[in-house]
């Protein structure tokens, strides 16, 4: 997730989201631009770990921050970080996307058939560690795109951005368990994926 | 514990998260008996390390300067003149506001002072055509105003313009009457132009 200033005190060195926001509602560009920079990554990141596109990341994270610019009284600090509210609308965006242009997730299938698996998943060993390093990242980041979006969803959210499960529970509008038994599912379902790609290697 | 119960909390074993500590120390303790589920628990933390170093590796990407160069266009054709109409409005509302005062403490009130309701007040009076009472701030609902003052006034035409209403060029120094909607307080709280 992105940084959050955590200091106490009076007058932080780092202004905090809130305070940034209400420089920013006064037409401050400056207070927008440094928001923008707080955030840009953990969103674009989002958006490319689900997607497995640059220009869809980039379509999203652009949306993102215009719905800041233009909606900013729909956040409600009360409900949840700036952080949060970000993600959730990146969430939307990307899922729209994604139904929109189905070929960014066209490897799952492919799992299933067994009649073309992606070069980056013919790995040689047993185990993830005999992989090449490029390869094994490369592959593990196909098996991702793979896996249904509510189980990648979690994934990236829990695993690649490293939330707590009410993090992430509070990003997608689920609960906590919800998101902790798709969690479970969704290593399931990669490791499955990632030992068939082996299999059919070998085989 | 069950290979069952370890299966169920091998994830949050993984990440260490949502488990009590003598939980934890029942799964581990299970997994040095269980070699199968010990070796669930070190494919799970392979996958985990794997996933961070992706993550890891991702950490730099952000979105392109084109992104930004298009963003703060955006907020310069967005925020910057939604605040600058705001001061504006503001600006011109003090100015009409301060023009009425200066005429109720200079004149007289060339009618009796007649208690009026906002929604008696938005009527034809007899051969006068009157407009909507607009409120001298924007976020005023005019609400609670049953019994307030209406003072009539003259003001210059061009104080129509701060409203939005279109004003001839060639005769906006004439004074164009107006009634003014004075609150308990006695400040002024809404106007309406007559014809």
């Amino acid at each position: 997730m992105a940084e959050r200033p955590t200091g106490e005190g009076p007058e932080p060195i780092v202004p905090s989201d809130e305070s940034l926001l209400q420089r920013m509602r006064k037409g401050d560009e400056d207070a927008f631009t440094v928001l923008y920079r707080r955030h840009r990554g953990a969103v674009y990141r989002f958006a490319l770990h689900m997607s497995g596109s640059a220009a869809v990341a980039e379509e999203v994270a652009q949306e993102v921050f215009m719905v800041l610019i233009k909606d900013t009284r729909n956040y409600d600090a009360r409900r949840g970080s700036l952080g949060s509210w970000l993600y959730g609308i990146a969430r939307n965006f990307t899922l729209r996307c994604l139904e929109r242009d189905r070929s960014f997730v066209p490897i799952g299938e492919e799992f299933g058939n067994g009649d073309q698996v992606p070069a980056e998943l013919i790995v040689s060993g047993d185990t993830l560690s005999e992989m090449a390093r490029t390869e094994r990242i490369d592959g593990l980041r196909k098996a991702i795109l793979a896996l249904p979006a509510r189980y990648r969803e979690a994934v990236v959210l829990c695993d690649l951005h490293e939330m707590s499960y009410a993090e992430a529970a509070s990003v997608t509008g689920s609960a906590v368990g919800t998101i902790r038994s798709r969690l479970h599912r969704a290593r399931a379902l990669l490791l499955e994926k990632l030992r068939a790609a082996n299999t059919r290697c070998l085989a | 514990m069950t290979c069952y119960g370890f299966e169920s909390i091998l994830t949050d074993l993984a990440r260490d998260e949502g488990l009590t500590p003598a939980l934890r120390e029942e799964a581990l303790s299970h997994c040095r008996a269980c070699e199968r589920c010990a070796g669930c628990l070190e494919k799970q933390r392979d996958l985990l390390s794997s996933l961070k170093e992706l993550a890891a590796l991702d950490m730099a990407q952000v979105p392109s300067l084109r992104v930004e160069a298009a963003l703060a266009e955006a907020f310069h054709q967005n925020v910057t003149p939604r605040v600058w109409r705001r001061w504006a409005f503001t600006a011109a509302a003090a100015a009409v506001g301060a023009v009425v005062l200066t005429a109720l403490i200079g004149t007289q009130p060339e009618e009796p002072i007649a208690r009026r309701t906002p929604a008696a007040a938005t009527d034809v009076r007899g051969q006068e055509i009157v407009t909507e009472f607009l409120p001298l701030d924007p976020m005023d609902t005019l609400a609670g105003l049953d019994g307030s003052r209406l003072v009539r006034v003259r003001l210059p035409r061009s104080a129509m313009a701060t409203f939005g209403l279109p004003v001839n060029e060639e005769r906006a120094f004439e004074r164009i009457q107006a009634d003014v909607l004075l609150g308990y307080d006695g400040a002024a709280r809404a106007v309406r132009f007559v014809w």
